[in-house]
């Protein structure tokens, strides 16, 4: 049983790794196959996980029925929206008429509104929060509101700053950037490395 | 009908989120929860094709008996919503990270890592080049958290103000792409539902 | 005084910001737009590279949280890919893109006159974004037997002409910022990588463009109107760059009051102790 709880689960991740690994550097018959298999399989299971994290709103907010806690209309109107959307995209499928028109009626207004709100965070953000306290901040905020000059008013009465933009673009902002981008890398493959050979198990969850 | 009564939907549903920047009330929560509610529902309904089209599909159509396997794994993800039986999605779980891990393992290492170190070693024929070279070599420096070399410490000087300006040409294409979204809310609310201007 | 403006209700800056951003929405001002020379490269990229008949991936992996930035963009480089005379396979792998890529079909049908089937197809949702794509990039046939509106693919003449994802001159992906589709379509030998992003998340893909992993890159509004007056075809970027700059210059000012503002009173404080 121990086995099933906690090598089990570390013998598949190893195994299914290596084989895609292996595949990139080694020319084995059959090795294409089986890996191509386990890439689309990962698919299937990405499908469920986009389904299992549903299942602990539900928990949540029945919970709150059940207790009668304050504000229970809001939990009763997330379930009813996901109860309508569920059961019209069963029954419609995504290219429906009826489920697109819920699509642009609700999920899409409410999802871009959502992030242009962010808009009035930033403007209070510009005069509340953006002090330039040292050098690295002044750098900071130079580079910046050099960027924001590129567009329109700015070029019509300052004209080479769509280029002193595009030097900071092209030479600096690059290279600065390469340098987080070749970071990312290694800490990706060395976490990556990590999961491969069950020195990370924390995403393996509960239940041991 | 169908199409204007969209429209007010669309239009309710927006004014009570933008009411948030007025102050907290009643319709900002309503069309808050209703986002939660619609967006899981869309993503039930996506999964659920998905798995339709490239699990069952082949299980049932092309007798592809051994798609059961992926099938069986995903429903032990299911267990997670038990105390008891939780540990049964381990393997599944770790299925799912080991081969995302080895896909992404395999990009990082040859787009991520070698091509752009490789691309940084550019010639050095014009004073644009050397400058690049000069400054990525000082911000990947910076980096060097394990080893403080004392002699370094001016280019990792350096590696930090490229940063800074990296950081804040970010930031003002945050600016952009914050004022973008907005702009493209205010486009639908004057052209589509008040329909004045354009 | 300066004490007062540091201590502004801010709902009268989001007032301010509101009427600027909405102004010349209903008065556009003609402000200039100058063309950067990385637009104009990534439109000759496809210029000089798309002939009549190549097949070219378009990915449609946007939400409605991107869709200002995204969907002018997706409208002026499929536009011009379309006038070209390329055969466009459509994908996705977010999952909202779906309503994307069926608008952009229905856009594709009326106003550049292409067949469904023949000329250009869209392919469902796959979910786990970098190994859908990893599938994609081995065995597309094995992975996709449906297309978005659930008809079989092998009923379609474009479809049959494909054997894999090396027949496939350019990839065009138009998606918030991510890296998770370079790594793997890089490795198909020959494959012309092409990116269309929202500005926030821009930065972060530079560096693949500058090391020429990718031949074209366009940034968020600003690119998507560049694009549309590289194209001939304005639409809705090019209407909202007025409200564009008019946020900017705000912005700059507020950080600039605000500054401003802060050192004084630091000033006024020191000078009173």
């Amino acid at each position: 049983m121990q086995f099933l709880k906690n090598q089990l689960p570390v013998v598949v991740t190893f195994v299914a790794a290596v084989t895609i690994v292996l595949n990139f550097y080694v020319d084995i018959p059959g090795l294409e196959t089986v890996s191509n298999e386990l890439v689309r399989w990962n698919v299937v299971l990405a499908a469920f996980a986009l389904i299992l994290g549903i299942g602990n709103i539900i928990k949540l907010h029945l919970k709150k029925i059940v207790r009668h806690e304050p504000d229970v209309f809001y939990s009763y109107v997330t379930l009813g929206t996901l109860a309508v959307f569920i059961i019209v995209g069963v029954v419609d499928t995504t290219e429906g008429s009826t489920y697109q028109w819920l699509w642009d009626s609700i999920l899409l207004p409410l999802e871009s509104t959502m992030y242009a709100t962010t808009m009035f965070f930033i403007t209070s953000a510009a005069y509340r929060a953006f002090r330039v306290k040292n050098a690295y901040a002044a750098v900071l905020m130079v580079s910046a509101i050099l960027m924001m000059l590129r567009v329109g008013i700015f070029a019509s009465f300052m004209p080479f700053t769509p280029d002193v933009a595009a030097w900071i673009w092209d030479i600096p902002n690059t290279a600065g950037m390469r340098a987080v981008v070749v970071g990312t890398a290694l800490s990706l493959a060395g976490n990556a490395f990590r999961i491969i050979t069950g020195l990370e198990r924390g995403h393996l969850g509960g239940g041991t | 009908m169908a199409a204007t009564l969209s429209v007010w939907l669309a239009a309710f549903l927006t004014l009570g989120v933008f009411s948030w920047m007025y102050k907290e009330n009643p319709w900002f929560h309503f069309a808050e929860n209703m986002y939660i509610g619609a967006s899981l529902g869309h993503l039930a309904v996506t999964g659920f094709q998905n798995l339709k089209e490239i699990a069952v599909g082949p299980l049932v159509n092309e007798n592809k008996y051994y798609m059961l396997i992926p099938i069986l794994l995903g429903m032990l993800l299911f267990s997670r919503w038990t105390d008891k039986y939780a540990w049964m999605s381990r393997a599944s779980m770790g299925f799912l990270v080991g081969t995302t891990a080895a896909v992404v393992m395999m990009g990082a290492i040859r787009a991520q890592l070698i091509q752009q170190v490789v691309a940084t070693m550019m010639p050095l024929t014009s004073i644009n080049n050397v400058i690049f070279v000069v400054l990525t070599i000082a911000a990947t420096t910076y980096f060097l958290f394990t080893m403080r070399n004392k002699s370094a410490q001016k280019v990792m000087d350096l590696g930090k103000y490229v940063l800074m300006v990296a950081f804040g040409a970010t930031f003002g294409n945050t600016v952009m792409s914050r004022i973008s979204l907005f702009t493209g809310r205010a486009q639908f609310l004057l052209f589509q539902w008040l329909k004045i201007g354009q | 005084m300066w004490e007062k403006l540091n201590q502004i209700d801010v709902r009268i800056l989001y007032v301010i910001m509101v009427i600027l951003v909405v102004f010349p929405l209903l008065k556009p001002i003609g402000l200039p737009l100058p063309i950067s020379t990385q637009t104009k490269n990534s439109y000759q990229a496809i210029e000089e590279n798309i002939k009549e008949g190549d097949l070219v991936f378009l990915g449609v992996d946007f939400s409605p949280l991107q869709e200002a930035e995204l969907w002018p963009q997706l409208v002026a480089v499929g536009g011009h890919l379309a006038n070209k005379g390329a055969r466009i396979v459509m994908l996705h792998v977010v999952p909202g893109g779906f309503r994307y890529e069926g608008r952009f079909a229905d856009v594709l049908k009326s106003e550049y006159g292409l067949e469904y089937g023949v000329d250009f197809l869209c392919l469902p949702f796959s979910a786990g974004r970098e190994a859908a794509f990893e599938a994609i990039v081995h065995d597309i046939k094995g992975l996709y037997k449906v297309d978005l509106y659930g008809e079989s693919l092998t009923g379609y003449p474009l479809w049959n002409e494909i054997s894999s994802a090396k027949d496939f001159k350019m990839f065009v992906e138009i998606a918030d910022a991510p890296d998770w589709w370079l790594r793997p379509m890089s490795q198909v030998p020959g494959l012309l990588l092409w990116n269309g992003t929202v500005a926030s998340g821009a930065s972060t893909m530079a560096p693949f463009y500058q090391s020429g992993q990718m031949c074209g890159f366009i940034v968020g509004m600003a690119g998507g109107a560049e694009y549309e007056a590289l194209t001939g075809k304005t639409g809705l970027a090019t209407g909202a760059m007025d409200s564009q700059s008019l946020g900017h210059a705000l912005i700059i000012l507020f950080v600039v009051v605000g500054n401003l503002g802060y050192y004084m009173t630091k000033r006024g404080n020191a000078s009173v102790n």
